[in-house]
Order: C-alpha cells, then sequence, then structure tokens
C-alpha cells in the first residue's frame, strides 16, 4: 500500500512478514542498513540469523530474504511504494539440507529470471532433472509458503489464528 | 534555518532499532560466504564482479548475493 514516508513503506511491508513469521517462530526480522530510506538502490529484509528453527519433524529451519526497492507511487508521487525486487526462500531439514527453496532473482546472474522452485538434497528426490532443475512457479509469498510448511511438512503453529493471519492478503510482491 | 535543515536531515537518516548496521551487514556477509561457500565476504565480491557466478542459480550464491544488494 502506499505510504506517505519511505519508512512507512517498509515498516508496512516488514509488519506483513513478521505477522507471517510469528505463527511459527519468534525469530526477527531485520533490515538492511539504509533499507528505510527511498533511493534506487536494492534493501532487504531477511532474519537476523542465518537459519531459523522450526517445530517439525521434517523441517529444521527456514531461510528467507526478501529485497525491494522503495519508489514513488505512480498515482501519488508524494507517497512511497515498496516494489519487491526478489526473493528468495528456503525450508531445510534438521541437518540443514536444503529441501525446497522458492526463487525469484530479476536481476542476478542467473539467467532465470522468473519465479521457480528448487528441489535440494533435502527433498530426496532421484530424478536429476527435478534437481537440478527450475521448476516453474507463481509468485510466492511468505504466507504462501508458510501454509505449505504447515500443512504439508508438519510445521507446528506457534499461534491457534494462523490460519486467519496466513490467507491474509499477501504482503506485496 | 541552518539549524532546522540539520534537525530534518538527522532524523531522515535516522537509524531503526530493527535497522542493520554497517558492521552487523558485514558479520552476516563473512559467515554465510565462509558457511555456504568456504570463502571470504571479499573473495565472493570479487568472484561475482570476475562474473564467476554468471549462470549460477543456487541458494547459496543467491542469498549472498541479497546480503550484498546485488539481487
Amino acid at each position: 500500500l502506499p505510504s506517505r514516508t519511505p519508512a512507512a513503506a517498509v515498516s508496512a511491508v516488514k509488519e506483513a512478514l513478521q505477522r507471517a513469521v510469528s505463527c511459527v517462530s519468534s525469530a526477527v526480522l531485520v533490515v538492511s542498513p539504509g533499507g528505510y530510506r527511498a533511493g534506487d538502490e536494492i534493501h532487504y529484509l531477511t532474519f537476523a540469523q542465518d537459519i531459523v528453527h522450526l517445530s517439525s519433524d521434517v523441517v529444521g529451519g527456514v531461510r528467507m530474504r526478501y529485497s525491494y526497492r522503495i519508489r514513488p507511487d505512480p498515482v501519488d508521487s508524494r507517497a512511497r511504494l515498496v516494489i519487491c525486487a526478489g526473493y528468495f526462500y528456503a525450508l531445510h531439514d534438521r541437518d540443514e539440507r536444503e529441501i525446497v527453496a522458492y526463487h525469484w532473482h530479476p536481476e542476478g546472474r542467473s539467467p532465470i529470471v522468473t519465479p521457480h522452485l528448487h528441489l535440494g538434497p533435502g527433498a530426496a528426490v532421484g530424478r536429476l532433472e527435478l534437481t537440478r532443475g527450475h521448476l516453474p512457479t507463481g509468485r510466492i509469498g511468505v504466507s504462501t509458503l508458510l501454509q505449505f510448511a504447515i500443512r504439508d511438512l508438519g510445521v507446528r503453529p506457534l499461534r491457534d489464528d494462523w490460519v486467519a493471519i496466513l490467507d491474509a492478503p499477501e504482503e506485496p510482491a | 534555518m541552518v539549524a532546522r535543515s540539520r534537525t530534518k536531515k538527522s532524523k531522515a537518516e535516522a537509524h531503526h532499532p530493527d535497522e542493520l548496521t554497517p558492521e552487523e551487514e558485514r558479520a552476516l556477509q563473512e559467515h554465510e560466504a565462509q558457511k555456504y561457500l568456504g570463502i571470504s565476504a571479499d573473495e565472493f565480491v570479487r568472484r561475482w564482479h570476475a562474473g564467476e557466478y554468471d549462470g549460477v542459480d543456487d541458494s547459496r550464491v543467491l542469498g549472498l548475493a541479497m546480503l550484498f544488494h546485488f539481487a
């Protein structure tokens, strides 16, 4: 949503992401240096630690990074919008092997610039074409990832209202 | 007038409590470069700019690239 200041725009996105994360962890998201200030550079949101532990027999933890730019709202140039510039969400098994990783990196060094999924060693998929592949996806938000983790991978939610929270409209993509 | 300008600037550049300091970011970069690639953060930047990660699409490189504001 458009906000009056760059900091308010970033705070709104961060709060939405943090609310989703609170369904499975008390870990806190942090903003990159200068990430509350407008400019052309890419900023990011991430956890302060590398892998955040999740309570599950299958999933040991999650890594998350959400990069963005702060842009003027095309409708109201005084307002500011956070525009997602890419993301990386990965679920790891209890031995820290990657199970799945959702990527979108339109500005990286990979020729794959559309959103996709990687199946990691923790997925225990034997077919090489799949483990090396970039499985196409739509744009995925943190809420969608965590719904999948809870419903299909046995991650234990920390709050009773997780369905309502994760069903809420996603963070801006 | 000068004082007001300074106040505005300091407000705009105020550090938020949940904002990494450059030193904290540097520590994250170093930690992940060592853990996932077995190299220093400086070496990662050198390899990135040398094009050694062109075409590479994995979480170890992407995660670091984001920490360096490259992606």
